[in-house]
């Protein structure tokens, strides 16, 4: 029997999201506080990944557990690494995007799909191996990432 | 057949996993450490193998 699925992924383990910002050459910031953005909420972008739209006040704007930076680059926004906003375990992933956020878009990818995509192969390595399977991986031209576990 | 899963991660972080060489329920049980341990699955299909074996074991238990 085989099956195909597909995962929407969510942010819970903080070793593994070190761990792919590193791989992207970010520095993770533990306990970072506020993350650098604009500064001000000007209401004025309301597309689908608007963080105001998935339950971020935008009070808190700017303000985060940990962040995520592109070390020795000054002028870029930084990634906050805030709670869920819905109480259950986990974190969402938020940043100001205008203007690319001066370099950082470049870095994380489109929706910060790179971050994402660098995340989810740590963290089901890290899952895999715990659970006694060797894993292989390859990229591939278009940047897909390919995962493979045998027992 | 060995047992495989495969996972296929997007630049744009969309996440597919595939498995094949697992018997009956086995690869649901495999992969559902690995699904939740990335997030919500939103869709989960049968592939082809599966559905041939689905077919093999039906037309033998109506025997």
């Amino acid at each position: 029997m085989s099956h195909v699925a597909s995962v929407e992924l969510e942010v819970d383990d903080i070793p593994s999201l070190k761990e792919a910002a590193k791989a992207m050459g970010l520095e993770f910031v533990e306990n970072q506080k506020t993350y650098k953005w604009f500064g001000r909420f000007m209401n004025d972008y309301s597309g689908a990944n608007a963080a105001h739209l998935h339950g971020i006040n935008p009070k808190d704007y700017g303000k985060c557990e940990h962040a995520i930076r592109i070390p020795g680059d000054s002028k870029a926004y930084e990634i906050g690494v805030v709670k869920r906003a819905d109480g259950k375990p986990g974190y969402q992933l938020v940043w100001d995007f205008w203007a690319g956020g001066y370099g950082l878009r470049a870095k994380i990818g489109n929706d910060g799909g790179l971050l994402k995509q660098s995340y989810a192969v740590m963290r089901a390595k890290k899952e895999m191996l715990r659970k006694g399977y060797r894993a292989t991986t390859t990229k591939d031209a278009k940047g897909n990432m390919l995962l493979t576990f045998t027992e | 057949m060995a047992k495989q899963i495969q996972m296929h991660v997007t630049p744009e972080g969309e996440i597919t996993i595939t498995t094949s060489g697992f018997k009956g329920s086995e690869c649901l049980k495999a992969t559902a450490a690995l699904e939740k341990a990335l997030g919500k699955k939103t869709s989960d299909q049968p592939t082809a193998e599966m559905k041939q074996q689905e077919a093999r074991q039906n037309a033998g238990t109506s025997r």
